[in-house]
């Protein structure tokens, strides 16, 4: 039982930055109704720019972070002016094409400033554990759950209590209506992709201050995993992508403890590839009803 | 009455389809002006160009004298002209209010601010009591009422009502062409498009017919409502006097 919880509790604390990515592509799926496939390599590529300033010119672990966050929010404009706003809203195909090749060319990138495998990355969170009881806990992965819980309370204030909140949830329901009523969707859509680089700066930086390692791959991991949470909860849901994150990051806890490292990874395709079944449109999204239920429905 | 708006041989096409064709209207302050015609005769098309919401292929559009063309809608909206569109868009997962706030959006700073000015809740007594409600959950009647509410939530010099009537019974209607009629007498400026073409040619003191995207007729709606080919034409009533061409 002790085992259990406590690798709830490590669950919770890992899948919170699970969430923070998945936010990121629900938030990217909410305005632009497309998936954005370089998300996760814009955040390696931040990533990848502190590092090199800290390989190269041994600067501290606070300016890594900083570069991370200007430099993932620079990569995530860039692929909104390629990707999205170059291309017409209905080629959904065309943006998901473009933003996967723009993927290929920031790893290529990244690839060059940094040739080697891995590179040791500097991190700001003191290390170091505790007990509480028959518990063990990890002083980055409190910090990582509380970084989390900051950059939700702070996006929920966000959404609900400021100007461009608003206007990003008018546009995430309908740009035409939110044209009509004077919103600039554009500028809207522009920040929302510098909002959710941040988020995912965030992210990323959490996750590789814990790992202690950075490597190329990153951003096909965190582009699986953002994806995968955020389909677990529902696309386009913002508490769906909260809970996706948790409960994949908690289902991952439990399957590296009792199957082995190497199910850690199988049980996330596993888990999504059960709620695929049974609930369509993941645990918070919308209900996707069958043909026959929805003629039902109609009288 | 000074002028405006100024439309001058506008056109719009989409893809290739011309869906108004050199098309020049004028609407002066203080006025209710109605574009009637059949479906697809482009009125809808001449609204959205105005608010740019569609890109026009050519003619100018000035506002109190300046050329509008090419504008992005929110600068459109910025300058004063609001639409109100047809099908209401209401933003049915946010509230009542925040449909309202949307509209008033670029009067509140970076935190919104809640309120609910009393000349609104004087027009719109229904809304007034809804403001925490879904907007999904609005009646049509409703519905069309908040997305007047929206439109002048915006403070719209000159306001574009596309089809206000749309989907709405002949009682809730009446209630909808009776506030534009109040709407006119506390001197707000109204382009309208409307199906029924009775009651806008009822309530606008000018008019322009619309047909395959050009103007066939245009001139004071009084005189129009009492040519007879007109009604012949677009209300089913038989006659045979002649009209005024444009």
């Amino acid at each position: 039982m002790i085992d259990f919880v406590q690798n709830t509790v490590d669950g919770i604390m890992f899948g919170s930055s699970y969430a923070l990515l998945a936010i990121g592509f629900t938030i990217i799926f909410g305005v632009m109704r497309r998936l954005n496939l370089a998300y996760g390599a814009t955040i390696m590529l931040g990533a990848y720019a502190g590092t090199w300033l800290h390989v190269h010119y041994q600067v501290n672990a606070l300016v890594v972070a900083m570069t991370i966050l200007a430099c993932t929010v620079l990569a995530g404009i860039y692929v909104e002016r390629l990707c999205f706003r170059a291309v017409r809203r209905d080629a959904v195909l065309a943006s998901m094409v473009s933003s996967f090749v723009i993927w290929m060319q920031l790893e290529e990138v990244a690839i060059h400033l940094l040739p080697e495998r891995t590179y040791p990355f500097p991190s700001l969170f003191v290390a170091g554990s505790f007990e509480l009881g028959p518990f063990l806990f990890r002083a980055e992965q409190i910090t990582m759950l509380a970084l989390a819980v900051v950059m939700v309370a702070a996006l929920n204030l966000l959404l609900h209590r400021t100007r461009y909140g608003l206007a990003l949830r008018a546009v995430c329901e309908s740009p035409q209506a939110a044209g009509y009523m004077g919103i600039d969707t554009r500028w809207v859509m522009l920040c929302a992709f510098a909002l959710v680089s941040l988020v995912g700066g965030v992210a990323g930086y959490a996750i590789l201050a814990t790992d202690e390692q950075v490597t190329p791959f990153f951003g096909l991991w965190a582009t699986f995993k953002g994806l995968i949470a955020m389909m677990l909860g529902g696309m386009g849901s913002l508490p769906g992508a909260i809970l996706g994150g948790l409960v994949l990051g908690v289902v991952e806890a439990h399957a590296q403890w009792y199957l082995g490292n190497e199910y850690k990874d199988l049980s996330a395709y596993v888990l999504l590839f059960a709620i695929l079944v049974l609930r369509p449109g993941g645990l918070m999204g919308r209900r996707i009803l069958g043909r026959e239920e929805l003629a039902f429905r109609r009288v | 009455m000074t002028s405006l708006l100024d439309v001058r041989r506008l056109s719009v096409s989409y893809g290739g389809l011309r869906a108004v064709d050199g098309v020049s209207l004028e609407v002066r302050q203080g006025e209710i002006v109605s574009i009637i015609g059949m479906n697809g005769a482009g009125k809808t098309s001449i609204l959205n160009a105005v608010s740019g919401m569609v890109p026009a292929d050519g003619g100018e559009i000035l506002f109190e004298g300046e050329s509008i063309g090419g504008l992005p809608a929110h600068a459109v909206v910025a300058r004063g002209i609001v639409q109100v569109p047809e099908g209401r868009m209401i933003l049915g997962t946010l509230s009542v209010e925040e449909n309202l706030r949307v509209a008033a959006h670029h009067r509140d700073g970076f935190l919104l601010r809640r309120r609910t000015r009393p000349g609104l809740r004087r027009l719109f007594p229904t809304l007034a009591d809804k403001l925490d409600r879904p907007a999904a959950s609005l009646s049509g009647g409703e519905a069309q009422m908040l997305a007047l509410a929206r439109g002048l939530e915006a403070a719209p010099w000159l306001l574009l009502l596309d089809e206000p009537s749309l989907g709405l019974s002949p009682k809730l209607a009446a209630g909808v062409f009776d506030l534009v009629r109040r709407l006119r007498e506390k001197g707000l400026t109204i382009l309208m498009v409307e199906q029924n073409i009775r009651r806008a040619l009822e309530l606008a003191d000018r008019a322009y017919v619309l047909e395959s995207g050009r103007i066939r007729l245009h001139g004071p709606a009084a005189e129009l409502l009492s040519d007879d080919r007109l009604v012949s034409d677009y209300l089913g009533y038989p006659s045979a006097a002649p009209f005024t061409s444009a």
